[in-house]
């Protein structure tokens, strides 16, 4: 904030003054297909009301992790573990996987009590679970698809369908940035590759390339084709852009609607000239002291590699980034969250990878005041069965198969009501019976949390105006501080 | 609905029934529809500004007399589609230049009558395909298997399993026209991709223009910008002489289709001579100009 009280951002919208501010404006306004004018009335860039949360962070485990034994304790599945699952032959969805479904299997894990909440989290999340009681858990999850790329489809993008744009997108065309000098929307993946689907789960949809996710690499250039070539130096490349500026401008006529768009175009040379100093600064950690790096686990092999993206996260939320996914898990089998065949070898890895990290992050955004503004999201696209997956090669029955009719997820941070539970499933953990929260649901209440009201926020495509939520969701009042 | 009858081929007719439907009984819908689509990839935006919506959804014509003009003629020449785009193409209209007038922009600012023609970026593939035409690299050659270009690690390593049904294409056959490049869902061509290439997997009524850094970072630093621009020097080294000032005419009457001015030929000597005499960063600039991505 300024001293007149006004953002940078607001000051150079409602300046309009000039041409630099105009290509400015236009490039945070972020799409050439209205005019720049039309661009700030259409998408406002202005939240609906209050917004509690500024930026948000959201933690992906992909492959799905196991709710039973993370978040939601089943004594019940435990006591009749190895049994039958009673409701086999009525059930749809397990009648559908029958052939792969065995008996009953109980955690093994053990849970512990933290808190003023006393809220139950397993020993694969020890770290975490000290942060409880500023955690609303979420037990009542469920989504529409049990297969990994529809899944991952739903929980960024609302549909199980390509071709929609993902949360970091509607979070950008609905609020704009804050730091013209780095992507709003920034994705981190795992070390062992990127999940099921790819990039249409940070894809803009049929919105324009300027919403979707960039990808950021925890070592190397952090954006792609951010370093010029070898040889090239930086006084050429500022050469070349003031060259650029000479030659490249034209056609641009003043006063002409495209020469907003014309002028943006040079300027954004330059904003990407500036974006090589301000993107390897935004990932540069070693500025930052020993105590924060052991906090987030650098020292350690097994937690660096989820560590530093979560501290990266971090950074880019204090720099203003709107929207941050870091992945945990990638590529096929277990080398993500998919425990079909064994989940307590399974998680020990994942969880073991992400405990700290995360527990980190959530401690660390505390104490520097960033909690209050920074809503936290952990969870994958779906959960896991109560009863074991006897398919998988090399199993010994401590696998779990999909399960998107009840899981696991919990928010943390801006706005959000810590240390309580929210809905639950069945005594097996099968399904949400008890105030069922929906993928639509939860980006609702993303949404409302941001500042945006999920029915208004529209982009008109397609002969109608679409939604994140479609025609469904509604904001989770539980939730809420 | 459907007219039940067998084909001299034997099967049920559908289609033809379908297309009958379509030109006759359907009215002058479908020819409306039609050169509404072919005036928008003229001119960037159709008579009915919703392409794919002219249901009580879409937007009014901005010419009805026009588009029922054409949507007419379309019909009477017997659906010829080449009399269409005649018609179009010699029409003043959009022969009109870009300038700019202020009393005409006094009374139409928006220019729905088209009193003058409104620049506009190319789509993301003319734009490769300029780039691989004007350097002398673009293989014209038709038909075929689908192209893969080279895609650098880090966009492979976004896949679940990196590199994963992604070829390779030898030689010039990577520099055929972008219509052939492999249309992988899950694995956008940056090069394409950040210009607003449309998602592969919805209908995609108009294409969008945006602008971004990254997107300037791929096509200043980006592997195919910066063999481009190896191309063109090597091009203009030949084609230009052995001195600077013919070897800058030469890359204007390329890439931008006219001489340079006094003024930007000085500007781009001087440029060179900072430069040490290296061509490829002036063409790297020329390759990245609006007026090269721009349709004037």
């Amino acid at each position: 904030m300024s001293q007149c009280g006004k953002t940078r951002r607001e000051m150079i919208w409602e300046s309009g003054a000039g041409f630099a501010g105009t290509a400015l404006t236009y490039l945070l306004a972020g799409t050439g297909f209205f005019n720049a004018k039309a661009t700030a009335a259409t998408t406002g860039k202005k939240p609906h009301f209050a917004p509690k949360a500024k930026s948000c962070i959201f933690l992906f485990m992909y492959g799905g992790p196991s709710h039973m034994d993370t978040f939601d304790p089943k004594p019940e599945l435990v006591k009749r573990h190895g049994q039958q699952m009673p409701n086999m032959e009525t059930d749809a969805l397990l009648k559908l996987r029958a052939a792969r479904l065995g008996a009953l299997l109980g955690s093994r894990r053990k849970f512990t009590r933290y808190g003023q909440s006393g809220i139950e989290v397993s020993d694969f999340y020890p770290h975490v679970g000290k942060c409880i009681d500023d955690i609303a858990v979420i037990r009542s999850m469920w989504t529409d698809s049990f297969a990994h790329g529809s899944g991952l489809l739903q929980m960024n993008t609302g549909f199980i369908r390509q071709g929609f744009p993902s949360i970091g997108s509607w979070l950008n065309y609905g609020l704009g940035t804050e730091n013209e000098n780095l992507p709003g929307y920034v994705v981190m993946l795992d070390h062992r590759g990127g999940p099921i689907s790819g990039p249409p789960n940070w894809g803009s949809g049929y919105m324009p390339a300027s919403f979707q996710g960039t990808q950021f690499r925890s070592s190397g250039d952090p954006i792609l084709n951010m370093e010029p070539p070898a040889g090239v130096t930086a006084e050429q490349q500022r050469r070349q852009l003031d060259l650029l500026a000479k030659l490249g401008r034209g056609p641009a006529v003043a006063g002409a609607p495209e020469s907003d768009e014309l002028n943006a175009r040079i300027a954004s040379f330059e904003l990407a000239f500036r974006m090589q100093s301000t993107a390897p600064e935004a990932v540069d950690l070693s500025k930052e002291n020993e105590e924060t790096k052991r906090l987030y686990g650098l020292d350690n092999p097994v937690t660096a590699p989820y560590g530093r993206n979560c501290l990266i996260g971090r950074r880019l939320v204090e720099r203003g980034v709107r929207f941050v996914q870091l992945y945990s898990g990638g590529g096929h089998g277990d080398a993500n969250w998919d425990a079909h065949r064994d989940v307590d070898e399974n998680h020990s890895e994942h969880c073991a990878e992400t405990d700290q990290p995360i527990a980190a992050l959530l401690t660390d955004l505390k104490r520097r005041g960033l909690l209050d503004q920074t809503l936290v999201i952990w969870g994958g696209e779906f959960g896991r069965m109560p009863m074991s997956d006897t398919t998988r090669v090399g199993t010994k029955g401590g696998g779990r198969d999909h399960n998107p009719k009840g899981f696991s997820m919990w928010m943390t941070g801006g706005g959000v009501k810590g240390g309580q539970v929210v809905g639950a499933t069945d005594e097996f953990g099968y399904a949400a019976v008890d105030n069922r929260i929906h993928v639509h649901d939860l980006h609702a209440t993303i949404l409302h949390l941001m500042g945006l009201d999920h029915t208004l926020l529209k982009y008109f495509h397609g002969g109608r105006n679409m939604r994140l939520t479609d025609v469904h969701g509604h904001v989770v009042k539980q939730l809420l501080a | 609905m459907f007219e039940a009858g067998k084909t001299a081929a034997g099967t049920s007719g559908r289609r033809l029934w379908l297309a009958r439907w379509l030109s006759g009984a359907g009215g002058p819908l479908t020819a409306r529809v039609f050169v509404n689509r072919v005036w928008q990839w003229h001119f960037g935006e159709g008579l009915v500004a919703t392409a794919n919506d002219f249901g009580v959804m879409g937007q009014r014509p901005s010419n009805p007399e026009l588009l029922d003009f054409l949507a007419g003629e379309f019909i009477r020449s017997g659906w010829n589609v080449k009399h269409l785009q005649k018609l179009i193409l010699r029409s003043n209209t959009f022969r009109v230049s870009s300038e700019w007038d202020e009393r005409n922009a006094a009374r139409d600012p928006e220019q729905t009558l088209l009193w003058r023609w409104k620049p506009r970026r190319l789509e993301a593939e003319v734009i490769r395909d300029s780039a691989l035409s004007v350097t002398g690299s673009l293989n014209p050659a038709m038909y075929g298997p689908s192209i893969y270009p080279d895609l650098p690690k880090p966009v492979l390593a976004q896949q679940s399993r990196p590199g994963d049904n992604w070829g390779k294409s030898p030689g010039s056959e990577a520099a055929r026209r972008s219509i052939y490049i492999f249309a992988k869902r899950g694995l956008p061509v940056p090069e394409i991709d950040l210009l607003d290439a449309p998602d592969s997997t919805v209908s995609c009524e108009r294409r969008r223009v945006s602008v971004t850094g990254p997107q300037a970072l791929t096509l200043f630093n980006g592997a195919f910008s910066q063999q481009q621009a190896a191309r063109l020097a090597a091009r203009i080294r030949t084609e230009g002489g052995g001195a600077p000032k013919g070897q800058v005419a030469r890359a204007f009457q390329l890439v931008l289709g006219r001489d340079a001015s006094p003024r930007e030929l000085d500007d781009s000597l001087s440029f060179l001579n900072a430069s040490g005499g290296k061509l490829e960063p002036f063409c790297l600039v020329l390759l990245n100009t609006n007026e090269f991505f721009y349709l004037n």
